[in-house]
């Protein structure tokens, strides 16, 4: 479970919305709501998940797969796309979230 | 005077509810309430219960994209639980006959591809043939592609596979990404003129740059390996320890400080504009991305399972 097991990193990460100016937000791909919620629960994560109900990652965004991590500035481009998991995704975030 | 009980009356007016709820469009209604629903079905412990709730939830949500999930429960709780694969692929035959959005029908082709590719390797791969005219969804080709990598299958059947998730697919990542599928399995297949023709198609694709990188190193061409290994963990970091891209760019140049720099250099890009949609939440709240503008955003599209 590659997306689950970045739930502690990505908590740090919500954490630092604030100082670092952005907001985070989990989207949910598959439809499955109960897993979703067990799964926060368990991590003890409380970041926002968004319902991805109209195939919004796979058709318009053309995701590969999950994880993908999408970095978005303030005149809402897409400035970075992450594909998959990685040890230490939260710093790789910040770097690319204050050169943007 | 005499009073009537209010309790026919709340039996009228819930009958009138649940029949609005269970009879009229959906369009409108919560993504979170159609889950909510769905999990319910789908927590009954009664399989054939747990079945007729599933299939009532379908016929309710006939245009709902979470359709999907119910069926892949229906068919799970034939073929796994009940043990009836003759139902489940009734089932599928069924629902297909009902079904034209080309995601949804590639999603239940996909359903038996992989339930006969376990169980039945030929009749699988049979299956798969028969699909290529008649099937629109460029994911259909490209799971039955990823499938079909096993070494026991030929190489050629996973190559056209791919191909026709590329003919299909809707964009230059989709299309990059079926292409870089067909060189990396290709290369790894050992036919590497192949594999480059593909990989050189797929340009910007990280499992494409990988590939391509490894082949550019093993002939000699190192300068360009690691411009490629380094696009590659660009936009796939994970990859940075796999692909031993620190040892092979001291070989090349020195310094860590230089390469973290290249890789950042490629991994800041610009997309073009996040396409407008809003979204509900786990709680029910709306989130509006266009009403977000003027806010750095971090957008973690992720599965649970």
């Amino acid at each position: 479970m590659p997306c689950v097991a970045e739930f502690p990193q990505l908590e740090t990460l919500k954490g630092r919305e604030k100082e670092l100016g952005f907001r985070f937000f989990g989207l949910e791909v598959r439809g499955y709501l109960k897993l979703m919620r067990d799964v926060m629960r368990d991590k003890k994560a409380t970041f926002t998940i968004l319902l991805d109900d109209r195939r919004f990652a796979r058709e318009t965004l053309q995701i590969p797969g999950t994880p993908t991590t999408f970095i978005v500035d303030a005149e809402g481009r897409i400035r970075c796309r992450l594909i998959g998991a990685a040890p230490g995704i939260d710093e790789i975030i910040a770097e690319v979230l204050s050169r943007i | 005077m005499k009073v009537r009980s209010a309790a026919p009356v709340f039996a009228a007016l819930l009958a009138a509810a649940l029949a609005a709820l269970s009879c009229g469009k959906r369009e409108g209604t919560s993504p979170l309430f159609v889950l909510e629903e769905l999990e319910a079905a789908s927590a009954v412990k009664d399989s054939l219960d747990r079945l007729a709730r599933l299939e009532i939830f379908i016929r309710n949500n006939r245009s709902h994209i979470y359709r999907g999930v119910a069926y892949e429960r229906v068919f799970e709780t034939m073929a796994e639980r009940l043990g009836d694969a003759g139902g489940a692929m009734r089932f599928l035959r069924e629902s297909l006959s009902d079904e034209e959005d080309p995601a949804m029908r590639g999603a239940l082709q996909l359903l038996k591809f992989r339930y006969l590719f376990g169980t039945d390797r030929a009749a699988a791969l049979a299956f798969a043939d028969t699909l290529a005219a008649s099937e629109r969804s460029p994911r259909l080709f490209m799971m039955m592609g990823y499938y079909c990598m096993d070494p026991s299958v030929d190489p050629a059947r996973a190559t056209a596979l791919f191909l026709r998730a590329a003919d299909l697919s809707r964009g230059d990542h989709e299309r990059s990404q079926a292409y870089a599928m067909a060189g990396a399995m290709l290369e790894e297949r050992g036919e590497r003129g192949e594999a480059k023709r593909y990989l050189s198609m797929a340009a910007g694709n990280p499992e494409a740059d990988r590939a391509l990188g490894e082949i550019l190193w093993a002939e000699g061409k190192r300068e360009e390996a690691i411009d490629l290994l380094v696009a590659c963990v660009a936009r796939m970091p994970g990859t940075r320890a796999a692909v031993k891209l620190d040892s092979l760019h001291a070989l090349v140049r020195s310094g860590t400080r230089d390469l973290d720099e290249r890789i950042m250099a490629v991994r800041v890009g610009d997309e073009g504009l996040l396409p407008e949609a809003s979204f509900v939440d786990l709680e029910g709240r709306r989130h509006d991305l266009a009403t977000l503008r003027g806010t750095k955003l971090v957008i973690y599209a992720l599965s649970p399972t």
